[in-house]
């Protein structure tokens, strides 16, 4: 897990989830600074990726709740061409429909 | 979501969607046993069809995004195992055969914008409070959408805010870099947040 950016009231991680076909899943977090008390798992929409919670984290913060948020596939830095396990799973996905 | 559970198996853990984040949490809802302990849905896109002129905002948003939001978006990643739903299978989950039979889906239905009956059957399978947020100016996403998705909810608790003069970005949800970072939330983005924060904080016991 790699520190990001300094937000208000929050601090910014990234880090790669191992999926159960290899895929490197990559996930955002916002911590605050302080104790944690509650958790919010974010999802985004189309065209964007976990950034897009960015402003929302940084105020949810200040009420001591950590966000994460993971890019979905095809999405921000999640499921790239080039990675050749994602590849291949793809293919058989598709083959399988 | 497992992963955050493990993280603090002592927490709450709320799950919130925005836009087809909506619908691929809702048939996942539908296909799988999922232990939020809250849910948050904004703005999602829970109804077929849709005026002309909301298919076009449909069409703006989309290009927008991929402009202004810079977002690694490709064809080959669109084709690739029909994407977003079955990552969140996955990662709720873990239950592989879930996992293929919501991408198998989203795939028939034209993605995420016309599977609206295992969108509803979804919303019936949640059993933990459900917060859903609509604004009443959003020209992608239908706001009567989310009033059928409320009427559907056989949650222990449910709350339905519609948002006068609020677009689908959410006054600026999608910026989230460059100068519009440092910017403050404007009042109708502050009242999303109060909404959610304030739900997530609640004791729903």
């Amino acid at each position: 897990m790699t520190e990001k950016d300094s937000l208000k009231d929050v601090q910014e991680h990234e880090e790669y989830l191992e999926a159960k076909d290899s895929t490197q899943v990559f996930m955002r977090s916002w911590l605050p600074q302080g104790e944690i008390e509650h958790v919010v798992f974010a999802v985004h929409g189309q065209c964007v990726h976990s950034a897009t919670f960015r402003k929302w984290a940084s105020a949810f913060g200040e009420h001591k709740i950590a966000t994460f948020g993971i890019d979905l596939r095809g999405y921000g830095n999640t499921g790239m061409p080039g990675d050749a396990k994602t590849s291949i799973s793809s293919l058989k996905t598709l083959l399988w429909l | 979501m497992s992963a955050i559970r493990a993280r603090y198996p002592d927490l709450p853990v709320s799950l919130l969607s925005w836009s087809m984040g909506v619908s691929m949490v809702l048939n996942t809802f539908d296909q799988c046993k999922l232990d939020p302990s809250t849910v948050i849905l904004i703005a999602g896109r829970v109804q077929a069809g849709g005026t002309v002129s909301q298919m076009l905002g449909t069409m703006v948003f989309i290009i927008k995004s991929f402009f202004v939001s810079n977002a690694r978006f490709d064809f080959w990643s669109l084709a690739s195992k029909t994407l977003k739903e079955s990552e969140l299978g996955q990662l709720v989950t873990e239950d592989e055969l879930c996992t293929k039979r919501v991408s198998r889906r989203m795939l028939l239905g034209m993605s995420s914008f016309m599977t609206v009956k295992p969108i509803m059957r979804g919303a019936a399978r949640i059993s933990v409070p459900t917060l859903i947020i609509h604004g009443e100016g959003d020209m992608e996403n239908p706001p009567n959408g989310s009033r059928q998705l409320y009427e559907n909810l056989t949650a222990p608790q449910k709350k339905l805010v519609m948002i006068p003069d609020m677009d689908h970005d959410l006054d600026g949800l999608s910026v989230y870099k460059g100068p519009g970072l440092k910017r403050p939330l404007t009042s109708n983005a502050s009242r999303v947040v109060e909404e959610i924060v304030a739900w997530v904080r609640a004791d729903h016991a």
